[in-house]
């Protein structure tokens, strides 16, 4: 531990800090942009300096590590007039275009200029250096020159964490410009995580660009369900559609990051859904949908429930608790078909569902497969594309009567006899217990579409029908047996307060 | 009447100056066989001792350089940076276009001196002879046993790898300069770690100016005494001096250091061009503050009596200009110049040097304001200090320098300036 002294305050702080990280650990905000800890230290935007003690120039807290004793002020007139200066500069050749960037709202520009600039502008728009408006520099990602500081983070992201190294910057003085090298593009699978560390409106997502003004958005908490990897997610939203999803920070999971893939698969809560349940007479209201499932379930003895491991843990132990309590003989059965991807190295894992390990500590089976290929005749496929991913499927399940409870008009629903609409992870409150066995929980952030309803108060339901209790009262009494049950559960992790910069 | 004092330029009027055969004739590699044969902290020591300065333009001592490499290190490259770019100076041009030998005779004995096995060379790409007779020098010297597996017979290993550069100013910026032979972009790196610890490929480096090294030969071959008995007790030794603009005989001299500078005008230079008024003159190359005729009348070269004079003798580049120079169109060309080099890295320098340029043109062109003066002063302290490097130092000096000493020709181009006649009756 080094003891140094901030603005006169005297603090014990890590040794090997730098001085930015150590002051916000101990509550001092040093303004910064090109500065960020998943990255490493570049210091060139310079809005971060400080006084420390017997150096007469200023200091750049991002380069500075602390040492035993070091006396620093953040809040010194030359301090402030040298952010306020760094900000003219910044500003210099900026087209202040907020009113049509993507950016405005969460600009550290507009932030800091309020916070530390607010000077007159000496400049007039004819004297500003035109770079390009529109550069496609890959798939996802499209690039504003004029409205770059070039603080790099881009680049070193693509260097430092990615490794592929698209990124350069082309010239020198203000004509400087980030770009790709010719022929290139930003085409790596994690690209678009450069738009959420851009402190400015440069970098936009192709998807996102001119799509919702931000100060709109509100944002939940969430878990991707795009791998077993669980990267920790901010889903942002605005009038029950989600917008876009950005990684929120997990040190043991995912750090600041998030892959293109899992980011950009939203599309499918706020479309194409399943709004009322379906049945060979038609539209049906949730308690009709009830009564026509029960009728299957006379014979439990021929039914199977097939579980996913894209379904919550606490959808898997209420499923597994009605087979139990309601519909004992029936047979529960899990998996999931999805072709499998690669291991990246990096975030990305084989495993495309969210929660495989769950399903198997919650203790359903796996063999799906050969379950399938028994004697059932009627099948409960719960969140389950089974004919989507393996199209083949269609001439075991032909004799079955097929109910699809799902949140999708999927290949399943489309062959099943009975469709009961269920809500997506988006609109639950639940979670997802990942490859390495660490349980995440998530809110839910929209509300469910339709007649949409959770597992939960769907075998609730029927279990009710059945005259059979599950013996919660609510998801909390669900989700509080469950992690007392299931060995590690209850283990919360603690949620790391987000260091957005800018 | 004083004369040049030729100790590194004493060959440079000889035919084939250049060739080995030439440079042997004159003793050449003796020095480096008689190091080679000494200690290699025997030979820091003499360096030291000679008080031999930088020449590339800080002017720091070589042998207290030299003895910051860590005791423990397991490898040190030493870089000559011979990426000579600053306006107004031309003097290791000189050196490797007409005594290349000179310097790797040089950096054969500060090799040693460093227990170092491999130089790299970082050459300025726009110098094109002087770049083919320099791999040409170190050809002849590997074919000749001075590089290579044993260099002269001793049994060590001393590889050179000359290095080309693009034609970016801010490359002679010594970490830049690394950058810029790891393959990087050019652009100055952050301090500390400083490169004798962290240096090329994060090894330990020394990177040393091209007349720096041309000197070393010499102090080995002199001892540290007489080259001590040269200049003045600060500045030991002779300088290369690139003089440049109105005089007679523009070129460079070798004088030795606390020479008076009306002298060198006068007596060597022949004075100023067609005998008009002295007006202003640089005394270090293009981006150390600018002095008026009646401050360098007073003015010793030297690197302490510069300082004293509020200037600095930084790489020698002298620039002359006389009456008839329009110090506003002057710092217009250099201000260009530096916002054209600027790297682009830090904020203040890449977006000041711009503005600071656009200013200075605006002011030149006659189309300023008053408040358009005050905003450039304003500019040049906004701009300085806050960097990685000193480049914006190096913009920040000059243009202090101009607009102070000659405010009323900036004042006199601004549109609304107060009128130079008074009105009569008022």
């Amino acid at each position: 531990m080094a003891k140094i002294t901030i603005n006169g305050v005297e603090q014990a702080v890590e040794d090997g800090l730098y001085l930015i990280e150590a002051a916000r650990r101990c509550g001092v905000d040093i303004p910064h942009y090109c500065y960020h800890p998943g990255l490493p230290v570049e210091g060139n935007c310079r809005m971060c300096s400080v006084e420390v003690e017997g150096i007469p120039k200023l200091q750049t807290a991002c380069t500075t590590i602390v040492q035993d004793g070091m006396v620093v002020i953040t809040d010194s007139e030359k301090v402030v007039g040298e952010r306020s200066d760094v900000m003219e500069f910044l500003l210099r050749n900026h087209p202040i275009d907020c009113p049509i960037c993507d950016q405005a709202g969460e600009c550290g520009l507009q932030d800091y200029y309020m916070e530390h600039g607010l000077h007159d502008s000496r400049i007039t728009v004819s004297e500003k250096v035109k770079k390009k408006k529109r550069v496609d520099l890959g798939p996802n990602v499209v690039l504003d020159s004029e409205r770059c500081i070039l603080c790099t983070r881009c680049v070193r992201f693509c260097k430092d964490v990615v490794g592929t190294e698209e990124l350069v910057i082309k010239n020198r003085s203000n004509h400087a410009e980030i770009t790709t090298f010719p022929g290139k593009g930003l085409v790596n699978p994690y690209a678009l995580n450069t738009v959420d560390i851009c402190p400015v409106g440069a970098l936009t997502s192709r998807k996102f660009r001119f799509q919702c003004r931000v100060w709109y958005m509100k944002n939940a908490t969430s878990i991707c369900p795009g791998c077993e990897r669980g990267c920790n997610i901010w889903i942002d939203h605005h009038e029950n559609k989600i917008q876009r999803l950005r990684p929120r920070l997990n040190p043991d999971v995912n750090n600041y990051w998030m892959c293109d893939e899992g980011r950009l698969d939203f599309h499918w809560i706020n479309d194409d859904r399943v709004l009322r349940a379906e049945g060979p007479d038609g539209l049906m209201r949730p308690d009709e949908a009830d009564r026509a499932v029960l009728a299957l379930l006379s014979n439990p003895g021929d039914v199977l429930i097939v579980a996913s491991p894209r379904s919550t843990n606490e959808s898997l132990f209420a499923l597994k608790r009605f087979v139990e309590v309601a519909l004992p003989g029936a047979a529960l059965t899990g998996g999931s078909f999805r072709p499998t991807g690669d291991d990246d190295g990096f975030l990305r894992l084989p495993d495309k569902n969210p929660n495989s390990r769950g399903m198997r500590e919650i203790g359903i089976a796996g063999d799906l497969e050969n379950r399938l290929n028994g004697s059932a005749g009627v099948v409960l496929v719960f969140e389950n594309d089974l004919l989507g991913d393996r199209p083949d499927l269609e001439s075991v399940l032909a004799g079955k009567k097929v109910v699809a409870f799902t949140s999708n008009r999927t290949a399943t629903a489309r062959g099943a006899d009975l469709v009961v609409p269920v809500t997506t992870y988006a609109e639950l409150n639940g979670s997802f217990t990942n490859h390495a066995g660490l349980r995440q929980e998530f809110r839910s952030a929209i509300r469910p579409p339709g007649d949409s309803r959770s597992v939960f108060d769907v075998v609730k339901s029927l279990s009710g029908l059945l005259g059979k209790e599950l013996g919660w009262e609510s998801e909390t009494a669900l989700t509080k047996e469950m992690t007392d049950v299931i060995t590690g559960w209850g283990v919360r992790v603690e949620e790391e307060t987000e260091l957005h910069a800018g | 009447m004083i004369e040049e004092t030729k100790v590194l330029t004493s060959r440079i009027h000889k035919k084939d100056s250049h060739t080995l055969e030439s440079y042997r004739e004159d003793g050449g590699y003796e020095a480096a066989a008689m190091a080679l044969a000494m200690d290699p902290d025997e030979v820091t020591a003499i360096v030291k001792d000679s008080g031999l300065r930088g020449r590339g333009g800080a002017g720091f001592p070589t042998g207290l350089k030299w003895t910051f490499l860590p005791k423990d290190r397991d490898f040190t490259y030493l870089c000559v940076n011979a990426d000579e770019s600053e306006p107004g100076t031309f003097k290791d041009r000189v050196i490797l276009d007409l005594d290349p030998h000179l310097m790797i005779e040089g950096t054969v004995i500060s090799c040693h001196a460093l227990k170092s096995e491999h130089a790299f060379i970082y050459i300025r790409g726009e110098f094109c002879r002087p770049y083919r007779r320099l791999v040409a020098a170190v050809q002849e010297a590997y074919e000749a046993g001075i590089l290579g597996d044993n260099v002269l017979g001793t049994g060590r290993k001393l590889d050179i790898t000359i290095h080309k550069g693009a034609g970016a100013y801010i490359c002679g910026e010594e970490t830049a300069l690394l950058n810029s032979i790891e393959g990087l972009r050019g652009q100055p790196r952050i301090k500390p770690p400083f490169p004798t610890n962290h240096g090329l490929f994060g090894r330990s480096t020394v990177i040393n100016n091209v007349e720096t090294l041309a000197n070393v030969p010499v102090i080995l071959k002199e001892g540290a005494e007489v080259y001590r008995s040269r200049g003045t007790e600060k500045s030991p030794g002779t300088r290369l001096f690139s003089v440049s603009g109105h005089v007679e005989r523009p070129g460079v001299y070798e004088l030795e250091h606390g020479v008076s500078f009306k002298d060198m005008l006068n007596d060597i230079c022949g004075g100023v061009k067609g005998g008009r008024a002295l007006k202003a003159v640089v005394p270090g190359g293009s981006s150390v503050p600018v002095l008026t005729a009646e401050e360098s009348m007073k003015l010793q070269m030297d690197f302490e009596s510069c300082q004293e004079c509020g200037t600095m003798l930084g790489s020698a580049g002298v620039i002359v200009m006389d009456e008839t120079t329009d110090m506003v169109w002057a710092l217009d060309k250099l201000t260009h110049f530096y916002a054209h080099e600027s790297c682009g890295q830090c904020t203040p320098c890449r977006e000041g040097t711009g503005w600071v340029a656009e200013l200075v043109h605006l002011i030149n062109q006659g189309r300023a304001k008053s408040a358009d003066f005050d905003k450039l002063i304003d500019l040049g302290t906004q701009i300085c200090g806050n960097t990685i490097c000193v480049f914006s130092d190096a913009v920040f000096m000059p243009v202090m320098s101009y607009t102070t000493k000659f405010r009323s020709e900036f004042e006199s181009k601004l549109i609304d300036s107060a009128p130079v006649h008074e009105k009569v009756g008022a």
